[in-house]
């Protein structure tokens, strides 16, 4: 993303910026407001959010970063704290840690199918704590490590621990033994 | 991939969501931040005239000498001050500036901005647009302070009223002064870029 990069993007570039943003990301930012928002309404209002504060965003982008990393910690920003917000009408979120305790033996059904796998994944995406989701989510859009670390803001470190137990987990619940175990 | 193996991959299945129905238009976004940012201040603008009038009202028919001078003036007063506010602020009460041709014409964040300073102008104005508040809680203290008022009996029955709404304005003032600091800082983010 070499060519998005800038010292401070003026208004034109912003809406550029933003325009390249959605064509490039624009699906994976749907696929991840899914993994906040299950109420097909509320989920609307929270990608019109994360659109929004995405564009105005690039006002201040200086390019110290590549514009998919922006855009995602951008967008996990937004849908974190909407989370927090609503956090009081959900159940409470679990960790990695708790699922990997708890997931053995479970949910395996090997002629899973498409649809009733994605919810499956969806529910399972839900239920993380906040930080975990993003990681979650980050993984399954099949980024690296150290994109992810760049994202969160965590040790690549502690992202390959993390990433290490998404795959240990999603091996028990999806048996997708080759790529994942 | 084949289906039976998308189907084991928590990855494909992730990216091969269906996708959504609505489509995102950033014009209706910012349009709609913009409407809130006019309802705020709009609800803000009735709710403080509301309760001026409200608070004279209950002064007048509670604690206030009958024909006195001083409070027939001050409730004149208010009630001046109200109808001139609403004149004031009739095109944000009812939005005639919506439709400005400069306003719609002007890019997403142009159009954004106005919206954010005029609502930082309007926060950063409580005396405008409390004004009638004011001016009843003024008025309330001279018939305290007049020769012909008749004593704490008269004003332990409006002291609850009178608490609440002292509150309720200060609270007010607070709240929206830090808001307009947040605007401000908003409103400098965009500007920043802009004089690059």
């Amino acid at each position: 993303m070499s060519g998005t990069q800038s010292s401070g993007a003026p208004p034109r570039k912003r809406d550029e910026l933003y325009e390249t943003a959605i064509r490039e990301f624009g699906r994976a930012l749907d696929r991840l407001a899914a993994g906040y928002e299950a109420d097909p309404e509320k989920r609307h209002d929270l990608r019109q959010d994360i659109h929004f504060q995405l564009w105005k965003s690039f006002e201040v982008f200086d390019g110290r970063c590549s514009l998919k990393t922006w855009t995602f910690r951008v967008a996990h920003n937004i849908s974190v704290s909407y989370v927090n917000r609503e956090r009081r009408k959900n159940t409470d979120f679990v960790g990695l840690e708790e699922i990997e305790r708890t997931a053995r033996g479970d949910a395996r059904e090997p002629d899973i199918d498409h649809e009733r796998a994605l919810r499956q994944l969806w529910q399972f995406v839900r239920q993380l704590k906040p930080l975990d989701r993003q990681i979650m989510i980050c993984h399954l859009e099949d980024m690296d490590a150290a994109a992810i670390a760049e994202i969160t803001g965590l040790s690549p470190a502690n992202v390959g621990m993390k990433i290490h137990r998404i795959k240990n987990i999603l091996s028990g619940r999806f048996l997708e033994e080759k790529r994942y175990v | 991939m084949s289906d039976q193996t998308s189907a084991k991959d928590p990855g494909a299945i992730w990216r091969n969501q269906p996708e959504e129905r609505l489509a995102m238009n950033l014009e209706q976004i910012v349009k709609r931040r913009r409407e809130e940012l006019s309802s705020s201040t709009r609800s803000e603008i009735l709710m403080s005239i509301g309760a001026a009038l409200l608070f004279v009202t209950v002064v007048a028919w509670r604690i206030a000498p009958l024909h006195d001078r001083l409070p027939e003036i001050g409730f004149g007063a208010v009630l001046a001050w109200a109808v001139i506010s609403l004149y004031w602020f009739r095109h944000r009460i009812w939005r005639r500036n919506s439709s400005r041709p400069d306003a719609v014409a002007a890019a997403g964040a142009e159009y954004y901005r106005k919206e954010l300073e005029q609502r930082r102008d309007h926060l950063r104005n409580p005396w405008l647009w409390h004004g009638p508040l004011f001016l009843a809680c003024a008025v309330l203290v001279a018939i305290l302070a007049a020769e012909t008022f008749r004593g704490y009996q008269d004003l332990r029955n409006v002291l609850p009223l009178v608490v609440l709404l002292v509150v309720w304005t200060g609270y007010g003032v607070w709240r929206r002064r830090r808001q307009a600091r947040e605007l401000q800082l908003e409103i400098d983010e965009m500007s920043l870029t802009a004089l690059k």
